[in-house]
C-alpha cells in the first residue's frame, strides 16, 4: 500500500544471509536465510508502523533496513526520493548520506547497554548535538538538552545530567535514549523492541510519551515488538498501521481496527489467541496451530510458507505461494483464504483431525 | 462472578479446614546484607497452597515474587538468609516437613523428587557439552531411579509438549530453539514425578505464540501428572488463563490473594487494581488505560504504615500510622489495605466495566 507524502519508501526490499563458513565452500551446502524478502512499505509524514513476529521473522533487520543501518541485498530504499545507498555510494547525491543518517534514528531494546556507563547523562546527550549541529555553541547545545530532558519528565534536568547511566532507572534510561534520538530532530525514529525490558507498570507510560514527543516533532515511528497488546496500543493511539511478519514476509497488513478486529490470515488469528485478554469468558485452549515450532529459516516450506502450522490448509497451499490480497481499505493478507473466487475453496484440506 | 461479602469469617492466618494444603508458609522473611544495610527482600509472608491447584504469583520486578518461590524449596541463594516456617504436606497424610530445617541430604532428595523447579531462561539451564539425555540419565541416576523406565516417561512427557522425543534426546542443547529447550527443561523437572513444580517466569524469554502454547500444555500435563503449580510472572493476562487462584505481590509482601476469578471482577486492593487498569491487552479501552504513577520502593528502606501509600491515591494519614492486616473479603479472598470496602468505588476498572456491558449486550 502507498502512502502520499512518503518519506520512506522500501520497494520489493530483500535481505538474504549466507553463511560462508566451511572450507572454501567446498564442503556442505551453503545456507541462506532469507531474512527479508521482498517487502514494499511506504512511510509517511508523522506516520506510525508497528511491526509484530515471532522471533527470527526479520522484524528487526527489516527495521534496520528501514533506517539505512542494514543494506539490502535486492530492492531500494528512498528517503524523501533519493536511493539511501546510491547517496552512500555516490560522490554528488541530492541528499547526502550523512544527511540521511541523521534523519533516521534507533532506540534499542535495553537501554543499558545504549548508553555508555563511564559517561555523565550530559556527556552522552551533548556529543550528538557538536558531532550535527557544530554551529551551536556550547550553552545552546545545553539549553536544548535541558528543555528535552524537563519534557520527557526528567526533572529536575540539571540533578539528572549529573549522573551516571547506573544510578538510573530502567524507565529513566529509557527516556534518556528517547531525548538523545530526538535532539537530531529525526523525521523517523526506529524503536525497536523499546520498551520491552519495562516493567508492565510503565510500559503505557512510556508510549503514551512516545506519541505526545511525536505530535510536537512530527517524527514517524517504526514501532517493533513481539507483544500484540503493545503494538495494538501504539497504532490505535495513533491511528497507525500494523504489519504482521512471518518467515521474511509481510503477511499481513492495514490499519489496526480491521487486522485486529477482522484478522484474515490464520496465523494473524493465531498470534490474538496467543494474547490473552483479561475479561474475556471461558476461551478455546485448543491450539490454532499444528506445529508449536518455527520452520528451519534456511529450509522454508513451499508454496506458503505457514502451511506446515495453519489450520486451515489446504492442497493448493503446498503448491501455490499465495500474494497480497488487499481491500479497499487498504487491509491486505498473504492468504487464499481473502479471496472469495480462489480456487483455494475447491482444493482438498491436508489437516488431519 | 460476584461475591458474597456477607460471608466474612475472623480467621485470618489459619488454614482453610476444607483445603488439602500442600504447602503452609508462615512469617517467611529473607534478608541479605548490603553495605546500605539490611535488605529485607521479603517481608513477614503467610500464605498456603492447596494440593492441585494452579496459583499465579504476580508482582512488579523487585517485588518478592522469586525469592518467596525460591524459599519453598529453601533456595534462596547465599548471602541470603531464610527465616519463618516453610511446611510441605506430602500426599497420602505422610508426615509433614519442615523445609527450612533440612540438612543437605535431605534437601537435595526432597528438590527435584518432591519439588521441582524451572526456572526462566533455559538457555543457562542446559551444560552446553552434554546431549539431552544425559541430563535425563544423570537426573535419574543422583537420584537411584530405574533410568530405562525413566527415559521411557521422558520420551512420553516430551512427546505431550509436541516435541519429536529421539531427536531432542539425542540433540546437544544448541541445536534446540528456546521454546524447545524451555519444554525439554519442563520434562526435565517433571522426569522424577515430583508434587510440586515451581515455574519462575519459564515462559518470559519466548515469543507469545510459544507462551501461550506452553501454558495450554502445562494445563494437560497438570491433569494428566496430578501437579499442584507454582506459576510466577509479570503477564498478568496469560496467567489469568492458567492459575486458579492469585497471589499479588507489592512491596516484598503479599497485598493481596484469592481466586483468580475474585482478584479479577473484585480486586480490593488499590494497587492491584492500578496493576489491572496498566496492563494493555486487546480489548481494554486505550484512552483509560494509565501506568501506576511514582516508582517502587527500595528493599533497605522500611516505609511505615503502609507500603503502597505513597503512590496510593486513597492514601491518608491512618495509612501511614500502621500497616494495614489482611482483612478476609469471604471465599479464602484476603487482601492488606484499611479501605478495601471502597477501593471499587475509588479505583474503577473501565476495561471489566466495558467487558461487562458488552456481555450483557449480547
Amino acid at each position: 500500500m502507498s502512502v502520499d507524502n512518503s518519506i520512506l519508501s522500501v520497494d520489493d526490499v530483500s535481505v538474504h544471509f549466507t553463511d560462508s563458513s566451511g572450507f572454501l565452500g567446498l564442503f556442505g551446502e551453503r545456507q541462506t536465510v532469507r531474512a527479508v524478502d521482498g517487502i514494499s512499505l511506504d512511510i509517511g509524514e508523522n506516520d506510525v508502523v508497528t511491526l509484530i513476529g515471532e522471533s527470527g521473522c526479520g522484524k528487526s533487520t527489516l527495521g534496520k533496513t528501514i533506517i539505512g543501518a542494514q543494506e539490502p541485498t535486492q530492492g531500494s530504499i528512498t528517503y524523501r526520493g533519493q536511493d539511501i545507498w546510491e547517496a552512500k555510494n555516490s560522490r554528488d547525491p541530492d541528499i547526502p548520506f550523512s544527511e540521511i543518517r541523521r534523519s533516521l534514528q534507533i532506540i534499542h531494546q535495553d537501554p543499558g547497554s545504549a548508553l555508555n556507563p563511564n559517561q555523565r547523562i550530559l556527556t552522552s546527550l551533548m556529543l550528538p548535538l557538536k558531532k550535527w549541529n557544530p554551529s551551536l555553541g556550547e550553552e545552546e547545545r545545553r539549553k536544548r538538552v535541558y528543555a528535552l530532558l524537563e519534557r520527557v519528565g526528567l526533572t529536575p534536568a540539571e540533578d539528572f545530567v549529573e549522573r551516571f547511566p547506573h544510578q538510573l532507572s530502567g524507565g529513566e534510561k529509557q527516556r534518556v535514549v528517547l531525548v538523545r534520538s530526538l535532539l537530531l530532530n529525526p523525521d523517523v525514529i526506529l524503536a525497536d523492541e523499546a520498551i520491552s525490558a519495562l516493567d508492565v507498570s510503565l510500559r503505557v507510560e512510556m508510549m503514551d510519551l512516545m506519541l505526545e514527543l511525536q505530535d510536537l516533532f512530527n517524527t514517524s515511528y517504526v514501532f517493533i515488538s513481539h507483544d500484540l497488546s503493545n503494538a495494538r496500543y501504539i497504532a490505535e493511539k495513533s491511528g497507525g498501521r500494523i504489519a504482521v511478519m512471518y518467515l521474511g514476509r509481510i503477511v499481513e497488513v492495514g490499519p489496526i481496527e480491521q487486522v485486529i478486529g477482522d484478522p484474515q490470515h490464520p496465523y494473524t488469528q493465531a498470534l490474538k489467541w496467543a494474547t490473552p485478554n483479561l475479561y474475556e469468558g471461558d476461551e478455546d485452549d485448543d491450539l490454532p496451530i499444528r506445529k508449536i515450532d518455527i520452520p528451519d529459516p534456511t529450509n522454508r516450506p513451499s508454496g506458503c510458507h505457514f502451511h506446515p502450522r495453519c489450520p486451515k490448509a489446504r492442497e493448493v497451499c503446498q503448491t501455490n505461494d499465495p500474494g497480497a490480497f488487499e481491500d479497499e481499505t487498504g487491509h491486505a493478507a498473504r492468504c487464499f483464504r481473502a479471496d472469495e473466487d480462489h480456487e483455494y475453496w475447491d482444493s482438498p484440506s491436508i489437516v488431519d483431525d | 462472578m460476584t461475591t458474597n461479602q456477607a460471608m466474612r469469617t475472623s480467621n485470618q492466618n489459619d488454614s482453610d479446614p476444607d483445603q488439602d494444603v500442600v504447602f503452609e508458609v508462615r512469617d517467611l522473611e529473607v534478608t541479605f546484607g548490603t553495605n546500605r544495610g539490611e535488605s529485607r527482600v521479603v517481608r513477614n509472608v503467610d500464605f498456603d497452597i492447596y494440593r492441585n491447584e494452579t496459583l499465579g504469583m504476580v508482582g512488579e520486578s523487585g517485588s518478592g515474587k522469586s525469592m518467596t518461590s525460591s524459599a519453598l524449596m529453601n533456595a534462596v541463594v547465599s548471602p541470603g538468609e531464610t527465616s519463618g516456617e516453610v511446611t510441605y504436606y506430602p500426599p497420602d497424610g505422610g508426615e509433614p516437613i519442615s523445609v527450612l530445617d533440612l540438612d543437605e541430604e535431605e534437601l537435595r532428595k526432597f528438590r527435584w523428587g518432591e519439588v521441582a523447579m524451572v526456572f526462566q531462561g533455559a538457555m543457562s539451564s542446559f551444560n552446553p557439552v552434554k546431549k539431552v539425555r544425559g541430563h535425563f540419565r544423570e537426573t535419574l541416576e543422583d537420584h537411584n531411579r530405574d533410568v530405562e523406565a525413566g527415559l521411557d516417561r521422558a520420551r512420553k512427557i516430551l512427546g505431550d509438549l509436541y516435541l519429536d522425543p529421539d531427536r531432542v534426546l539425542d540433540s546437544y542443547p544448541y541445536e534446540l530453539s528456546g521454546g524447545m529447550k524451555q519444554r525439554a527443561l519442563v520434562a526435565l523437572a517433571l522426569i522424577l514425578e515430583p508434587e510440586v513444580l515451581v515455574m519462575d517466569e519459564p515462559t518470559a524469554a519466548l515469543d507469545l505464540l510459544m507462551q501461550r502454547s506452553i501454558v495450554s500444555l502445562l494445563k494437560e500435563l497438570k491433569a494428566e501428572y496430578d501437579l499442584t503449580i507454582i506459576f510466577i510472572t509479570h503477564d498478568l493476562p496469560l496467567l489469568t488463563k492458567l492459575a486458579d487462584r492469585l497471589v499479588v505481590m507489592y512491596a516484598f509482601d503479599i497485598v493481596e490473594i484469592g481466586s483468580t476469578e475474585e482478584i479479577l471482577y473484585d480486586a480490593a486492593h488499590p494497587y492491584t487494581r492500578s496493576l489491572l487498569n496498566a496492563t494493555p491487552d486487546l480489548n481494554a479501552p486505550i484512552e483509560e488505560m494509565q501506568s501506576i504513577s511514582g516508582s517502587k520502593p527500595d528493599p533497605v528502606t522500611n516505609i511505615p504504615g503502609c507500603s503502597y501509600r505513597p503512590r496510593c491515591p486513597m492514601a491518608d494519614e491512618s495509612c501511614a500510622e500502621a500497616e494495614p492486616p489482611m482483612a478476609d473479603r469471604g471465599n479464602g479472598h484476603r487482601t492488606a489495605c484499611f479501605y478495601h470496602d471502597d477501593v471499587s468505588d475509588e479505583i474503577p476498572i473501565p476495561a471489566m466495566e466495558a467487558a461487562e456491558e458488552g456481555g450483557e449486550g449480547e
